[in-house]
């Protein structure tokens, strides 16, 4: 059968399927009055005759009436045994409603015998095998049309490419120019611009994929080719490789906007002529797939993009969550791993005075062996991107003249890819973040700029951990010099009490050693020994009090708070300053409120404030004097601890610097006593007020926030 | 009278009247017991008041007195009892951070004082040399001596005058030195010196000195008023003549040391000053 139209010189086969001897041969009279068409006439007279030869007439003309078929039965036998023949139907007069059935129903025409020219007869041929062809072209482009529709509708209804091939070459091996034993593979390329298999089908031979994809693409196989020349491959007959890719084979390279992305190879068993209709059926077909395959592959890229992207968000987050450094590190080399699949990442920090660079992270094969490792600030390529500033990415390290072999050898890692990326702050390189051995083989470009941005978040990361430590040694310094400060005036004013201490000590002194040599020197009799052992030994047990006392009140602030009652407080500093007072001729009014809530205080910082406002009230009274303490509440609800002098009082136009450091009207005094108290008191959330009166005196008063229900601890200075 | 031997704790004044004035019980009764057991005869006052109550009734050859005392202190008892007992010689007992007291009670008319703590055998000297020297006062008051020493006069105004120190003293007013142009307390600023004891105290606390050392300082403190040559100094130290440039070579070594051992800050010395090309001067500031 022709599927064309036919030339006007052409060779027409007719069949004839006529019962009527009479009615054939006027037929066949009439063609032969036909000019300049050579018509070939094969008659027969039954349905059952005509339909055996069929296949091999161009045309068929069919009377209705037969002797073993009747009527539109007989249309409908021979349009479904040859429905791609054109049939015209022979009928009478009276069968003109049925003719028109059967041509509704697929017949080309009908003619009325009686009727019958031998031009009309030639004219309805022609027509009729014209518009059979015209009629199936339409259908097959049709048919083609909604390939490509499902084509395209299978490329586009996913974004996921691994579902869009499979979809899209299932849909390939359906085109009728295949045939049921076709089969397909796409290849794409891939990272390195080398092509990988994706896509075979039918699925059960998935597993030649791989197999298939180096035989499949050695140069000069049709994919291979078709890759190489970008265009459409089509062998004749069989080519290489063994089954079951023998066969012919179309290879179809898949290209948008002029970019090649990969090949579709597709093999049928037959091999067989295509037209040009199935060669632009096939193009269409690949861009329609190559725009699927585009499509995935953007989403793809963009999905990767903004899962990277939210990683790095996360990422940037979690690193500047944290200020400690070593977690810092921690964290950036579990991200880069992570985020970069690599089997192994570092971190390598700069030690500017050594000159070297310093493993300060690694985690993954070997990071035992490696950290805390040191190696020239110029070795290796860390030792490279630290001087060019610039990042690295290798997939084939054991080549690269850069890499510093023995490093792997202490790691006992064999690195094959390696990411290397600087990491800078300010201006200044500080170090350098490797990631090694993709877990897919090979980095790419994306992971070098996953890389590089996190290195800069780990950069600032790290500058705020390294300016937070420095923050917190420089405090540490601040509060251990705050702590020698007060610890020295705490110091100098056991120092002002020396001289009372100095007596208070003496005194038991000589009264032990006078017993002793008493003892020693004269023949006393028994009871008179153990009076004067006895006395000793009492001054003995004065002195111990008396120095546990003192180291007491000197030993270093452990800076801890606690519940004090702050009347026990204000009578240890008075035992401690009576005999100072004594000496000093000064009497002592002592006016505490029982019952007085706890105060949350450092017992031993408070007792450094009374004691220096009492050594100061001591020394404001020249010749002797009243002191005066008392506690209390205030106005405002705190406690309230006074301590009064009744010295010469403090000019008024010192009031203002009285507790500002080094400020001292003292000849011998460092001006510091004040303002350290001052500040302790602060710390407990207090105050001191200060009031004074030219030549009548002057009163401190130390006031501190109590917490009513709660019942001192131990309250030892 | 031979004195007593240093470490040994003996009188040679058994039945000597003594009293005890401190606050502290434990220091009193065993200065106490120790005296009692050296033969004296021993009295105790715990208080300013109670001393001049027992000073009042009875008579005292030497009475130890605590400086502070609450109430009142030694140096009012001092103040009152002297004039009512001038034949009684007080002994000042007293810590290093009050030594500044017992040198207004020296200048008040005690016979001595005692840093707390002593050992005894130097409380028992310092009582026995107090002890001697009112021997020797009593002696030279009896009229036999008077009458010995008239005789020596009169023969004295017959022939040659054979010595200066015949001028009778008063009798009830010993001292430590012979030569009264020597003070036996220097105090400049934060410096005290007792030449009797060879004591230096800078802030209160005691320095050891060399007595090179100590020779310099009392040296230039006696001559604070003026400028002392280095050839001067050496002079006064080695009794020899030294032209000034060998004598500051002598002396440096000797200057340096002290300067570390007294100056609050040895490299700016306020004591011990050099006049450039003329000597030393004591304490300019005091001008």
């Amino acid at each position: 059968m022709r599927t064309s139209s036919l030339p006007p010189e052409t060779e027409i086969r007719v069949l004839l399927i006529e019962d009527n001897p009479a009615e054939a041969r006027l037929i066949e009279e009439r063609l032969r009055e036909v000019p300049y068409t050579s018509f070939v006439l094969c008659m027969k007279s039954t349905l059952h005759a005509g339909l055996e030869v069929a296949s091999d007439s161009d045309v068929i003309l069919l009377d209705l009436s037969l002797p073993d078929s009747q009527g539109y039965e007989t249309f409908a036998s021979v349009h479904a045994a040859v429905p791609d023949t054109p049939l015209i139907l022979l009928t009478g007069f009276e069968d003109d409603r049925l003719a028109l059935t059967a041509v509704r129903h697929g017949a080309q025409d009908y003619l009325i015998k009686d009727e019958v020219t031998g031009a009309m007869l030639a004219r309805a041929i022609r027509y009729a095998i014209e518009r059979q062809g015209a009629e199936k072209t339409l259908q097959q482009r049709n048919k083609n049309l909604v390939l490509l529709n499902r084509i395209a509708t299978a490329t586009s209804s996913s974004l996921e490419l691994q579902e869009t091939l499979d979809t899209a070459l299932e849909a390939v091996l359906n085109l009728d120019l295949l045939q049921e034993d076709a089969t397909g593979i796409i290849f794409l390329y891939g990272n390195a611009q080398e092509a990988a298999s994706l896509a075979v089908y039918p699925p059960q031979l998935q597993h030649l994929a791989c197999q298939s994809e180096l035989a499949a693409l050695k140069p000069g196989v049709p994919c291979h080719r078709a890759l190489q020349t970008g265009e459409m491959i089509i062998t004749s007959s069989h080519v290489e490789p063994a089954p079951p890719w023998e066969g012919q084979c179309l290879c179809l390279p898949l290209k948008t906007h002029g970019h090649l992305l990969g090949v579709m190879g597709l093999r049928r068993g037959r091999p067989a002529p295509l037209s040009p209709p199935d060669v632009d059926l096939l193009r269409a077909v690949s861009s329609q797939i190559a725009i699927g395959i585009e499509n995935a592959q953007l989403y793809e890229q963009t999905r990767r993009w903004a899962g990277a992207l939210a990683t790095l968000n996360r990422t940037g987050q979690l690193l500047t969550s944290t200020l400690d450094r070593d977690e810092v590190l921690r964290r950036v080399i579990d991200e880069t791993r992570a985020m970069l699949h690599a089997e192994a990442a570092s971190v390598l920090l700069l030690d500017p005075i050594a000159e070297e660079l310093v493993f300060a992270a690694v985690a993954g094969t070997g990071a035992g062996a490696l950290h805390g490792r040191r190696m020239p600030a110029d070795a290796g390529i860390a030792g490279w991107v630290l001087c060019e500033w610039q990042p690295v990415l290798t997939n084939d390290v054991q080549e690269d003249p850069r890499f510093f072999k023995r490093i792997d050898k202490i790691s006992g890692l064999t690195t094959q890819s390696l990411l290397a990326v600087p990491l800078i702050c300010k201006g200044e390189v500080i170090g350098v973040i490797e990631a090694l051995n993709h877990h897919d083989r090979i980095f790419s470009e994306h992971d070098l700029k996953l890389l590089t941005v996190l290195a800069d978040a780990a950069a600032i990361a790290l500058e705020n951990a390294r300016l937070y430590e420095a923050e917190r040694e420089q405090r540490r310094l601040v509060e251990h010099s705050r702590t020698q400060l007060v610890q020295s005036e705490k110091l100098a004013a056991t120092g002002r009490l020396a001289a009372s201490l100095a007596h208070e000590i003496n005194n038991p002194l000589q009264a032990i050693h006078n017993s002793l040599q008493l003892i020693l020197s004269f023949p006393v009799s028994p009871e008179e020994q153990k009076m004067y052992l006895e006395m000793a030994d009492e001054e003995v047990e004065r002195l111990i009090h008396m120095v546990s006392r003192i180291l007491d009140f000197a030993r270093r602030s452990k800076g801890e708070q606690q519940l004090v009652d702050i009347n026990a407080v204000v009578n240890k500093v008075l035992i401690l300053s009576e005999k100072y007072l004594e000496h000093r001729h000064v009497i002592l009014e002592r006016k505490l409120q029982g019952d007085l809530h706890p105060v949350m205080a450092n017992p031993n910082e408070l007792g450094q404030v009374f004691l220096n406002l009492i050594l100061n009230a001591m020394e404001a009274m020249e010749g002797g004097g009243r002191l005066r303490v008392s506690s209390g509440y205030g106005s405002d609800g705190k406690v309230h601890v006074s301590i009064s002098d009744s010295g010469k009082g403090i000019q008024p136009q010192h009031m203002d610097y009285l507790f500002e450091p080094f400020f001292t009207t003292k000849a011998q005094g460092t001006g510091l006593g004040l303002s350290i108290s001052y500040n302790l008191v602060e710390r407990h959330g207090g105050t001191i007020e200060v009031e004074s009166r030219p030549d009548e005196g002057t009163t401190f008063t130390v006031c501190l926030p109590s917490h009513a229900g709660a019942s001192p601890g131990g309250d030892s200075l | 009278m031979s004195p007593t031997a240093p470490g040994t704790l003996q009188t040679n004044h058994p039945g000597a009247r003594i009293l005890i004035v401190d606050d502290e019980r434990a220091l009193r009764r065993s200065l106490a017991g120790i005296f009692r057991h050296l033969g004296y005869e021993i009295e105790e006052a715990t208080s300013g008041p109670e001393a001049l109550e027992c000073l009042s009734c009875s008579t005292y050859d030497v009475v130890l007195l605590d400086l502070k005392m609450p109430g009142m202190p030694g140096t009012e008892v001092l103040r009152r009892a002297r004039p009512e007992a001038p034949q009684t010689l007080f002994i000042i007992m007293t810590a290093y951070g009050t030594l500044e007291s017992a040198i207004i009670g020296i200048r008040q008319g005690a016979f001595d004082y005692l840093l707390k703590p002593s050992p005894a055998h130097e409380i028992v000297r310092v009582v026995e040399t107090a002890l001697d020297q009112l021997a020797a006062a009593r002696q030279e008051a009896h009229p036999i001596h008077l009458l010995e020493q008239a005789l020596a006069n009169l023969r004295e105004e017959q022939g040659p005058p054979a010595s200066a120190s015949g001028s009778m003293s008063p009798p009830m007013s010993p001292s430590l030195s012979a030569d009264p142009s020597q003070e036996r307390f220097l105090t400049v600023a934060d410096l005290v010196v007792d030449r009797a004891r060879a004591l230096v105290l800078v802030q209160n606390k005691p320095v050891e000195l060399t007595p090179t050392e100590f020779e310099i300082l009392t040296y230039l403190m006696d001559k604070r008023d003026r400028i002392v040559s280095a050839s001067d100094l050496a002079q006064h130290l080695r009794g020899y003549e030294l032209d000034e440039r060998d004598a500051r070579v002598l002396l440096r070594a000797h200057i340096h040391r002290l300067r570390q051992k007294i100056e609050p800050e040895p490299s700016k010395p306020r004591y011990v000053v050099t006049v450039h090309g003329r000597g030393f001067r004591f304490f300019p500031g005091l001008a």
